[in-house]
């Protein structure tokens, strides 16, 4: 073989041998990358992982209370007209309530809801009284979209005007 | 310190060249099927590629003498340039005082018998340097066919030369002659007390020596050669030189070429255990996650069902407590909430009236501060003034995401 033959070989070899290691190296890169990615998503994950085995205990806690004491779904019409009854005459005494709507029946993953919406009338006092026998935490009911404003006609009467609904643990899956 | 040489040396007498191996002072043919060429030895020049200057020199400086013999070879026309090789060379005879006699000897062209060896020759010395100087003598040899003449001052060679190819025994006597004329004319040899002749014993050459210089004529057995007293010659050929250099670059360029094969082989290694380490540690967490995951799934669950739930079983983010938050933040006197609202449990707007400017700026600076209120955002325009009184209108945006939201 002619020196210049010899040359000419070597240069070959070393230029295949240079295009090897590029396209080795960006395939390394490439999976290092998508490893050294995925790494981080699964250390994330594990972090939250983590984070909520801290709190173990007190979730545990509260999925048992909630179990517990949310009440049950039964059917529409039950749960509907439980609501409506609740809010059409007032426990207390000098709150009055008009324009009873009741809302369409809704469901999330977590709850079924019933809901009426009503406007009431009387004193601040009484109304908040009102209210907080209304939604005690055990009670699952809120109060949404609430607005409150003074009477025109008597300040110290206030008009109230909100949803109360209602949230059902629904059927078990 | 005495200088190591090869066993084996590469020779040329009466019949041409041979190998001889110094330990066992024996001849090889130099060819034949039973003899393997040595690997390594030692180069005897022959006296016809030699040129052998002897002359005083006035001065005992090594230094100053090469740089005189330097130039003496480049007028002479053999240039050191012309190659990596070391084509001349001197060893010092005599020192007189301030003056040296010395000897140099220049290689100016190839070799003839060097190429197609296999051996690799790693000095180069004249032939002659192998045998001991015959006191203050001619000495005449044979290397092929050409006869040499080597003379001598005292024990050590001063000359040596090839005669010319068409020296017959009849006319040496004349060419010795006038050589030594020459030398003794110059002083480089001063005294001659014989010829010895190396090779089987001639009656006519004996007479013809004898008769033309005047002295007397001794054949001898051509000494073995030795290493011995054999002086430092530092003399390679350029093509020698080349050889040397290009086998030194193709080692060098091998070695780099199988170091960076390697280094790329370790550094693919590494790339590899690395992928496969960060591969191994992902699988690891992977079964670890896959592991609690259940339980995980489980907990999380349970927290966003809390907060899904959160209106109905938190009092913090009860309407009422929301109103008792707000309500306690307003002054006894000089304000009044004209409307309280909270739209799907995470807006809160609130509208009201100052009696003055004053009264409603304090009102919002209270609703931003609120620690109560803390996790909703206040979006509070400049009060306008109406009718005397100065309207406030106040809107708290939860900051978290609420299920009406999601």
């Amino acid at each position: 073989m002619k020196q210049s033959e010899k040359r000419l070989l070597y240069f070959l070899l070393s230029l295949a041998l240079l295009g090897a290691a590029v396209v080795c190296s960006d395939i390394y890169f490439d999976r290092r990358d998508e490893l050294s990615g995925e790494k981080g998503n699964l250390e994330t994950e594990w972090i939250e992982i983590e984070a909520l085995f801290e709190e173990k205990e007190m979730w545990e806690l509260r999925a048992n209370w909630l179990d517990k004491n949310q009440p049950s779904f039964t059917n529409n019409e039950t749960i509907t007209q439980s609501i409506f009854d609740r809010v059409q005459s007032p426990s207390i005494s000098g709150v009055t309530t008009s324009r009873l709507t009741l809302l369409p029946v809704d469901s999330s993953p977590y709850y079924i809801q019933a809901g009426v919406s009503l406007t009431a009338e009387g004193e601040l006092g009484r109304i908040f009284r009102w209210l907080y026998d209304l939604t005690p935490p055990t009670a699952f009911r809120v109060a949404r979209n609430i607005k409150l404003t003074p009477s025109p006609e008597d300040p110290e009467i206030i008009n109230a005007k909100f949803e109360l609904l209602r949230w059902y643990a629904p059927p078990a899956r | 310190m005495t200088r190591s040489y090869p066993e084996w040396v590469y020779l040329v007498n009466e019949s041409g060249r041979h190998w001889h191996h110094l330990a066992e002072d024996s001849k090889q043919p130099s060819s034949g099927a039973e003899f393997r060429v040595p690997t390594r030895a030692v180069f005897g020049i022959r006296t016809n590629d030699l040129i052998s200057i002897p002359q005083w020199i006035s001065s005992k400086d090594s230094e100053i003498i090469s740089e005189v013999i330097s130039m003496e070879t480049e007028r002479l026309g053999i240039r050191e340039s012309d190659g990596p090789g070391k084509t001349s060379d001197w060893k010092e005879i005599e020192l007189n005082g301030s003056r040296t006699l010395i000897q140099s000897v220049s290689i100016p062209w190839a070799f003839s018998d060097l190429s197609e060896q296999e051996t690799q020759f790693t000095d180069f010395v004249p032939q002659y340097s192998f045998y001991a100087a015959p006191d203050k003598a001619v000495v005449l040899w044979q290397e092929d066919t050409d006869w040499v003449a080597g003379y001598t001052r005292g024990k050590k060679w001063a000359h040596v030369q090839t005669l010319a190819k068409s020296s017959s025994p009849e006319t040496l006597a004349t060419e010795l002659q006038l050589t030594l004329l020459e030398l003794s004319a110059r002083g480089i040899i001063d005294q001659v007390n014989r010829i010895v002749v190396w090779t089987p014993y001639d009656g006519a050459l004996h007479e013809d020596l004898q008769n033309g210089m005047g002295l007397d004529v001794a054949f001898e057995d051509r000494p073995l050669p030795s290493t011995k007293n054999l002086p430092n010659w530092a003399l390679e050929p350029h093509s020698i030189s080349e050889s040397r250099i290009a086998v030194s670059k193709q080692k060098k360029g091998t070695l780099l070429a199988v170091t960076g094969v390697l280094i790329l082989a370790l550094l693919v290694l590494a790339a590899i255990a690395h992928l496969w380490l960060l591969a191994q540690s992902n699988d690891q967490l992977r079964q670890k996650i896959s592991k609690n995951r259940q339980t995980a799934d489980r907990i999380e669950s349970t927290v966003d069902r809390w907060h899904a739930l959160g209106p109905a079983i938190s009092p913090v983010r009860s309407p009422l407590d929301l109103f008792h938050q707000v309500s306690i933040l307003l002054p006894e006197k000089g304000f009044r909430l004209t409307s309280f609202e909270i739209q799907n449990n995470r807006i809160i707007i609130i509208r009201g009236e100052g009696a003055t400017m004053a009264n409603a700026l304090k009102i919002k600076g209270a609703l931003e501060n609120a620690p109560g209120l803390g996790e909703y955002l206040w979006e509070i325009p400049p009060p306008t003034t109406k009718g005397g009184l100065t309207n406030i209108v106040a809107t708290g945006t939860y900051r978290f995401a609420t299920n009406e939201t999601e």
